[in-house]
């Protein structure tokens, strides 16, 4: 009886898992099928399965890496240079004012350490549409419209916040006896930062990083509020096929999957990391 | 633990040093701070400026009026604000709850003793790391009328399709399942985190004790989770309201005006119809909700606290 | 090399008095150790010669100098941690040459001293291993030899054994011993182990509360304690104590109790006169309590009857825990006593050893 039972249960999880799997693989498994697909067959009601009720074609995906190369490689260079630099950037500064709020101690008047730490987390909570009329605004009187340096800092900002949620969580781990033997055997806090700090929470900070990356990369209404044709990104290039031309939905496929590329390298090979190290619950 | 001991485990945990180095820790807390008041708070005052302002555009260059009232008591006239609203505000309600059920069956499920427990883990995180552009068209072709294989698998079941898109009664909820698919992993990976959390003492002490299967969940694995369970709705809720893009590549608000949602209409009176002025003060009404929701969630789980820890 | 002086110290966190007006004064090349229950100060006090733990009143010496506003790293100290706290990402080399480096020494001198070091510790053979891959032991010594490749004026350490191993502890103990006859650096050692105490301290200064009870060489702190405190901590099984009444007849000062009268050796009462009649606090350790045989003695004045409750065999030692006059009371026993639990025995009080102790401000009276 209870073994019946108990593998009743288990058809039912394994049930559940593998509807929900159904349901998140399919539409990718939709996207990328369709980039290898004839016009006729996209057009001609759903073909599910190459060879078996199409016939699938790279044609799309030879035409962007030759006819429209150019049209693809200005957003995916934009895109790259912006979200490597802010990512850098925000990761940095994160790291450094997660290791001042974990380490010294702060009163600027009523406000402690972690009211700081509120106060820069919160920053999130603000709809990115409020600020970003008011910057369409500022960059336009600092000449910024339509630069990557625009939406470098833009982006800096936005993400900063996570950067330093998640780097307190990973410094607070470290024990502080080592920083005070290095402060004992002679160095500076900034030498204590640098060389002790630093190459203990690399890996930790290489997880911040793809992951603001990862954000910048996908990152589409500051992106269309603030740049104009010269800076497109890769989600404004995505988004204008459909405004441009209608929906072509063989070449939107191929752009689809390549925008999804860095996101399935990030959660295949850090998986252990980022269910880990990635939200800090109760603090 | 006598008294010395709290206090003196938790002013070493604070600072590793008693040095008054009140320079170097504002060092390190500098860049962030700034960039904080310049790109964010800075922004927002100015849009609260703007919101009173009206905006001229003459040689090229921008010029601010003050308008007083002008722009919200146009607002608050404006039945397209309240429609927005409505349909932002059934987005964040619905969806959040519907994600955080699912979220949280899914992360009961995968917590548990299963097989291939690394494979679900990275395929159900997955569509949270998906640019919403992408996630959105891939929602139009999954939900198209004529062509989508949603439709055709109702066709092959017996049932009507679905003018998922098109048709005004169910746009919305077609945005909220999409929502929903990209979202849902967010409340998935926060609850599981918090289940791993869980020390696998309690759970085995209360079945020693005879707690069996749902006793076990409402008694020792709901109550522990309680502050995973906060974290993954708060800050759901909070990023829910600011739905927009795959509103824009789905719908584009439509039908009619059936799915904009608040950032989508502050962006159009913004930068589309270029009102500045008017699109500020649209945005920062998204403002209010978000901070009111914030605030009577906040409120709730502190009386639940205080009812479940006295 | 230099002694170290700490001038009415204290520190205070908010409200909390973690050390109160602390004197306390090292000589150069001594050995002192830090004693005390957890939150009694002493790793505070510890981290406020250190550097790492400001100070909220008074000074600190290090040589001549006034260190409280100077940085660790100019002070010229080396500690080692409680769990060692090597630099997790280098190897033990460069854990050990890191202290040297921050200093610009010469990599030539670095390499020799590092060498050294690692020769003295018998760690020669790790130099190129992570700390990950080293045992808890060799963890402790290259610790160490971070400290000692430096040469610094004073070592710190902050209850270093306490994370290894009771047998290596030992061990340990005797390496730091032998380390010390041979680099003759001042050290400052904190534990709560009141036997590594014993052991190591040239001097040992007993803390409770912030406030320090004694300092002393081990032996004094051991047969003359200055508080119930001192008494009951230094000593392991502690000190009994038994609520009793001095009395006098004929000129002879009496303990008694319900469960016993003792009588107090003439050579103790002098101190004692103040107190006839009065309720005090008699102490006297396990070692102390002996049976007839033991004692070659039947002194009926000298002799209390306890019941058995329990007895611990040790291998060299029998330790029973009895009761008399409502009181528990530990005594250490030769192996081959034969008692059982429940029986009454009668023990001689070797009374020459005997502390009073006022009952109100637990000072001790003789």
């Amino acid at each position: 009886m209870v073994k019946k039972k108990r593998l009743l249960n288990n058809a039912a999880t394994y049930g559940m898992l593998l509807l929900w799997a159904l349901i998140v693989l399919f539409p990718l498994y939709w996207v990328v099928t369709t980039s290898f697909k004839e016009i006729g067959d996209v057009f001609r009601g759903p073909r599910y399965i190459p060879w078996v009720d199409f016939i699938p074609t790279t044609e799309w995906w030879y035409n962007i890496w030759t006819v429209q190369r150019r049209m693809l490689l200005g957003p995916v260079f934009n895109s790259l240079v912006i979200a490597t630099s802010s990512s850098l950037f925000a990761v940095i500064f994160g790291t450094m004012a997660a290791y001042g709020l974990e380490r010294f101690r702060f009163k600027f008047g009523h406000m402690k350490n972690k009211d700081i730490l509120l106060w820069i987390v919160s920053q999130r909570v603000m709809p990115p549409v409020i600020t970003a009329l008011a910057l369409f605004i500022m960059f336009h009187f600092a000449g910024l419209l339509d630069t990557k340096l625009a939406l470098i800092f833009v982006y800096i900002a936005a993400h900063t916040p996570i950067a330093v949620w998640m780097m307190t969580n990973f410094i607070s781990q470290l024990p502080i006896s080592i920083e005070e033997a290095a402060l004992v055997d002679g160095a500076s806090r900034v030498q204590v930062f640098f060389r002790i700090v630093l190459p203990m929470v690399a890996p930790s900070i290489a997880v911040t990083f793809l992951l603001c990356f990862i954000f910048a990369w996908n990152e589409f209404l500051l992106a269309l509020m603030l740049t104009g044709g010269r800076t497109q990104t890769l989600p404004l290039l995505i988004a204008a096929q459909h405004f441009q031309r209608g929906p072509q939905w063989w070449d939107i496929s191929v752009l689809v999957t390549i925008s999804i590329i860095p996101a399935i390298i990030l959660v295949v090979s850090l998986q252990r990391y980022l269910i880990k190290g990635l939200i800090p619950i109760g603090k | 633990m006598s008294v010395h001991d709290v206090a003196n485990a938790k002013k070493r945990k604070q600072r590793a040093t008693g040095f008054s180095e009140q320079r170097t820790g504002r060092a390190f807390l500098a860049p962030t701070v700034i960039i904080l008041l310049a790109l964010t708070i800075l922004p927002f005052l100015l849009t609260i400026i703007l919101s009173f302002s009206r905006v001229t555009f003459e040689g090229g260059g921008i010029q601010l009026h003050f308008a007083g009232l002008a722009n919200w008591s146009r607002l608050f006239a404006d039945e397209r604000l309240w429609n927005a609203f409505s349909n932002t505000l059934i987005l964040v309600v619905f969806g959040v709850s519907v994600q955080f059920l699912i979220g949280l069956g899914l992360a009961l499920l995968v917590n548990g003793k299963i097989k291939g427990q690394g494979f679900f883990k990275v395929l159900f995180l997955l569509p949270m790391l998906l640019a919403p552009i992408s996630v959105g068209y891939m929602g139009r072709m999954m939900f198209d009328y004529g062509r989508s294989p949603i439709n055709d698998f109702l066709n092959r079941v017996g049932l009507e399709p679905i003018g998922w898109l098109i048709s005004g009664d169910v746009a919305l909820l077609t945005i909220l399942l999409t929502d929903t698919w990209q979202w849902t992993p967010v409340m998935f990976l926060i609850l599981l985190v918090g289940l791993q959390a869980i020390p696998k003492e309690y759970v085995e002490a209360a079945s020693i004790d005879g707690a069996t299967g749902w006793q076990l969940f409402r008694h020792i694995t709901l109550p522990l989770l309680a502050s995973a369970v906060l974290v993954a709705i708060l800050f759901r809720t909070v990023e829910a309201f600011k739905v927009v893009d795959i509103i824009v590549i789905m719908t584009g608000g439509g039908p009619g005006l059936g799915t904009e949602s608040m950032t989508l209409f502050a962006y159009i009176a913004g930068l589309r119809i270029f009102d500045i002025a008017y699109g500020a003060a649209i945005s920062l009404t998204l403002f209010i909700p978000v901070l009111l929701g914030i605030g009577v969630f906040l409120a709730v789980a502190r009386r639940y606290r205080a009812s479940t820890s006295g | 090399m230099a002694k170290v002086v700490l001038h009415e110290v204290t520190k205070k966190f908010g409200d909390v008095t973690a050390v109160d007006r602390l004197d306390l004064k090292v000589e150069d090349e001594e050995f002192i150790v830090l004693v005390g229950p957890s939150g009694c100060g002493k790793t505070t006090t510890l981290r406020m010669v250190a550097g790492l733990e400001e100070v909220t009143q008074g000074e600190i010496y290090i040589g001549e100098r006034p260190v409280i506003d100077i940085p660790p790293k100019d002070r010229d100290i080396a500690m080692v941690f409680q769990n060692y706290a090597l630099y997790p990402h280098m190897s033990v080399y460069d854990n050990i040459a890191f202290g040297l480096r921050m200093r610009k020494v010469p990599n030539r001198e670095i390499d020799k001293r590092v060498r050294q070091v690692a020769e003295l510790l018998g760690i020669a053979d790790k130099l190129k291993r992570k700390p990950k891959a080293l045992s808890g032991g060799e963890c402790q010594r290259v610790a160490v030899g971070r400290a000692i490749a430096r040469h610094p004026e004073v070592f710190l350490f902050d209850e270093p054994l306490s994370s290894l191993d009771a047998k290596l502890r030992v061990v340990m103990r005797a390496e730091l011993q032998a380390l010390h006859q041979e680099l003759k650096t001042t050290t400052i050692y904190v534990t709560h182990d009141q036997a590594e105490a014993m052991t190591l301290g040239n001097r040992v200064a007993v803390m409770r509360d912030g406030v320090m009870q004694q300092y002393d060489n081990p032996q004094t702190v051991y047969n003359n304690p200055v508080t119930m405190f001192v008494a009951g901590f230094m000593g392991s099984p502690a000190m009994n104590f038994f609520p009793v009444r001095l009395t006098g007849e004929e000129g002879r000062l009496y303990v008694v109790n319900s469960g016993f009268k003792l009588k107090v050796p003439q050579d103790k009462t002098g101190k004692l006169e103040g107190y006839l009649g009065r309720e005090v606090v008699f102490g006297l350790r396990p070692e102390n309590l002996k049976t007839p045989e033991m004692a070659h003695d039947h002194n009926p004045e000298a002799t209390l009857e306890a019941r058995v409750r329990a007895r611990a065999p040790l291998g060299d030692e029998l330790l029973i825990h009895a009761e008399t006059g409502g009181v528990e009371l530990v005594a250490r026993l030769t192996p081959q006593t034969e008692v059982a639990i429940g029986q009454r025995i009668a023990l001689v009080a070797e009374m020459e050893f005997m502390h009073i102790f006022d009952k109100d401000t637990e000072e001790a009276v003789c």
